[in-house]
């Protein structure tokens, strides 16, 4: 029994110290941001992996979850004769809920956990110290750049996932429930807003910039060998997820 | 078109592995003990993990349906019977799936990908254990019985959270949220369902990418990442597949 | 001038640096040596402060560094270079972007003007030819090479070096060791080079320190060394299995 409580006890004080490391860590990038002299090739070289690297990806999921979304609430939309309003749920649920959050999840899965095997690598080379050797602050060189560049593609891909999103969408509430794509596409206009669009951009952004920080942090932080890479890793999923959960939220209840 | 091809070649690659895996059980299944302590560890790593963020889906979910039900509809009573359907057989197995994914699907990766580049998978094999029997097997026997476990763990979560919020948010009555008429077996099978091949599938993709590491750290870092990716993914796609069979069961469009 | 003054450091239990003093003259070559492991690296890394002392104070050209931030540290590592035990390359660059980097961020060049002014630097050290490799495609000697040529982009007064020789095979070993002779007899930059490879340190340094558990065993010319009579430093010459120094 004081086995478990001792073990509860460790991980609550682990938890803290991984929160406060974070704490600490933006802070640190906040203030390299307020006099920023970003290296503007390495944020164009950032730009352009992190778009080549999540499109795919995100282009992929987002048409599943558009198919998903419409499978899902099918039997419903059947029961009730619903057809008409098929296309506004679909349309404020994927835009302010599903699109954001699986989008993040996948961003995360894909963007963020490579950029802690990166980072990670480099800092257990010591190439890290290496730049600092060479009097070039890593947070301005290396954080810097990846943070602009996820926020800028987490929001881009926030959009496109969308459209992606309503292709699945269309595409399966055609095949399955013989809802005719105009029919879906004037429900979809005429009662989705600007206002649901917004809120999935501004998570999008949201995400980015937790996704961003914390696999930055969780690199540049690792400990050890080849396990650590894989541990850092490991952490830096597990902690963006929930930050996206948190974040998500927060800013559904902030932006009703 | 190489992404394409790429996800065609680790799709077969995972195949064949879970074809021996299989076999591999059928030829020896281990202890009950043995693999209910591993699914004890694997269910225990994530419990904590997957009861905040599904707790907060929970919120999330029920905060926004009760939103705009009242904006549209003026009564937030029926939240809760119109939510729990949606979270047994869709958002709860999918969610708890990618939670898996990301939490034991980066741990099993990075676990056998540092064995693989410190080359103590070469020593198994000269001891006679083979990777399959002796690292693949347990985790996936553990996975079959730890994530449907979490799913009733996370749906249950998400429920609890819902209740609270919409307490809280839209004065409903707990009793009025607790409502199981919207809630058919159907739904629950179709997410144990999910729950059970998401747990045999997520630990055979990270398996695999964590055997295929190559390359000292770096290598540990791209197995992880590909781990993550592709159960995913593959959360994802089968999430569809198995909704559109139930869908489909349950009388399609004609019901 | 470099002093050191008493310096103390442990990593958790372990005394790594237990009071070393020792004054390094303008345009000479120091080499520090002693066992694996008996702090040579921990101390010549607190010159560009990615080890910081216990206690003790340090002076870099007179001026007290003892309690500088990462910051301030800056301004002196344009002044004091680092080559690496392992060569430390950028392993997502290709060995021309490797020396371009510092040209680039610190001497307001664009990247194109930072690549030709990095193939010059290149030329010094015979690397020009493969610029367009990566670090994972040459050979030990070959990165090494690189590294010094990046360590010299920002035309240093002072250069550390971590094992040089260590891991390459005689003929790199031979053409490093003359590199580092050159740039001191050439244009007077102060070499501190770690290293426990006895032929460099007979043939090119101008006095040795050596470490012995944490503090400093003796200092002084080659000539001193090889004629000592100190057991310990004796065991180290001669590279005897038995001596005081346990193994």
């Amino acid at each position: 029994m004081s086995d478990a409580v001792a073990r509860l006890g460790a991980g609550a004080l682990a938890l803290a110290e991984t929160v406060g490391a974070l704490a600490l860590f933006t802070a640190r990038v906040a203030r390299a941001a307020l006099r920023p002299r970003l290296d503007r090739f390495e944020t164009w070289r950032m730009l352009y992996r992190v778009g080549v690297e999540s499109l795919p990806i995100v282009a992929t999921t987002a048409l599943f979850a558009g198919a998903i979304a419409v499978v899902q609430t099918g039997a419903n939309v059947v029961k009730f004769r619903a057809y008409e309003v098929v296309g506004w749920a679909f349309g404020f649920s994927v835009f302010r809920e599903i699109g954001p959050l699986l989008v993040g999840l996948m961003f995360s899965g894909r963007v963020g956990a490579n950029n802690t095997a990166q980072l990670s690598t480099m800092q257990v080379t010591e190439q890290v110290d290496a730049l600092r050797a060479l009097a070039i602050d890593p947070i301005e060189y290396l954080v810097l750049p990846r943070v602009l560049s996820m926020v800028l593609m987490m929001t881009t891909l926030a959009v496109i996932g969308n459209a992606f999103a309503l292709v699945g969408g269309i595409a399966t509430s055609w095949g399955m429930l013989g809802v005719d794509p105009w029919v879906f596409w004037n429900s979809f206009a005429e009662y989705v807003t600007l206002t649901d669009f917004a809120n999935g951009v501004v998570k999008a952004a949201a995400f980015g910039l937790a996704i961003s920080l914390v696999s930055c942090h969780f690199g540049l932080a690792v400990r050890g060998g080849a396990l650590g890479v894989g541990r850092a890793v490991n952490s830096s999923v597990v902690a963006s997820a929930i930050s996206i959960f948190v974040l998500d939220y927060f800013i559904t209840w902030i932006l009703k | 078109m190489s992404a394409l091809g790429f996800a065609w070649a680790e799709a077969r690659g995972v195949a064949h592995l879970l074809a021996e895996t299989a076999r591999a059980v059928v030829r020896e299944r281990p202890a009950s003990r043995v693999v209910l302590n591993q699914a004890f560890d694997v269910g225990n790593r994530s419990v904590f993990f997957i009861l905040v963020t599904l707790g907060f889906l929970g919120a999330i979910l029920n905060f926004q349906t009760g939103f705009q039900a009242q904006r549209i509809f003026g009564d937030t009573s029926l939240i809760g019977a119109a939510t729990l359907p949606i979270l047994v057989r869709q958002l709860g197995p999918t969610l708890v799936g990618l939670m898996v994914a990301i939490r034991v699907g980066t741990g099993i990766a990075a676990e056998i990908g540092s064995m693989v580049v410190t080359e103590q998978v070469d020593a198994l094999r000269m001891c006679g254990a083979g990777p399959v029997d002796y690292l693949v097997k347990p985790r996936v026997l553990a996975g079959l019985i730890a994530v449907p476990a979490l799913w009733v763990l996370g749906t249950g979560s998400a429920w609890m959270a819902g209740l609270w919020v919409t307490h809280l948010a839209f004065q409903t009555n707990p009793t009025t949220y607790i409502n199981l008429d919207l809630t058919r077996g159907a739904d629950v099978a179709e997410g144990l369902c999910k729950a059970v091949v998401f747990g045999v599938v997520i630990p055979v993709i990270a398996a695999h990418s964590g055997l295929r590491a190559r390359g000292g750290s770096e290598g540990v870092g791209r197995a992880t990442t590909q781990a993550v990716v592709s159960a995913s993914l593959a959360v994802i796609v089968l999430d569809l597949v198995i909704g559109a069979a139930a869908f489909a069961l349950r009388g399609g469009a004609g019901a | 001038m470099i002093e050191f003054e008493d310096i103390h450091k442990a990593f958790g239990a372990q005394k790594v640096l237990d009071g070393v003093s020792l004054t390094v003259s303008q345009g000479r070559i120091v080499y520090i040596i002693g066992k694996s492991g008996a702090g040579k690296s921990v101390l010549v890394k607190h010159l560009v402060g990615l080890v910081r002392q216990d206690s003790g104070r340090i002076r870099f050209e007179g001026q007290e560094i003892t309690h500088f931030t990462e910051r301030d540290f800056f301004g002196l590592r344009r002044r004091c270079a680092m080559v690496f035990q392992h060569s430390t390359l950028f392993d997502s660059m290709s060995l021309l972007e490797n020396v371009a980097l510092p040209i680039r961020r610190h001497l307001g060049a664009t990247q194109r003007e930072a690549l030709e002014q990095a193939r010059a630097k290149l030329a010094l050290v015979d690397m020009d030819a493969l610029g367009d490799r990566l670090p994972a495609e040459v050979g030990d000697g070959l990165r090494k090479r690189v590294a010094i040529a990046r360590a010299l982009t920002l035309s240093p007064r002072y250069m550390v070096f971590d094992e040089p020789t260590t891991g390459l095979d005689p003929v790199n070993a031979v053409r490093v060791d003359r590199l580092i002779r050159d740039l001191s007899d050439r244009t007077g930059v102060t070499s501190v080079v770690v290293s426990h490879d006895l032929r460099s340190i007979f043939g090119v340094a101008d006095r040795i320190v050596m470490l012995y558990q944490g503090k400093v065993r003796l200092d002084g010319t080659p000539v001193e060394f090889r004629t000592s009579r100190d057991p310990v430093v004796r065991q180290f010459v001669t590279g005897a299995v038995e001596g005081p120094m346990a193994l």
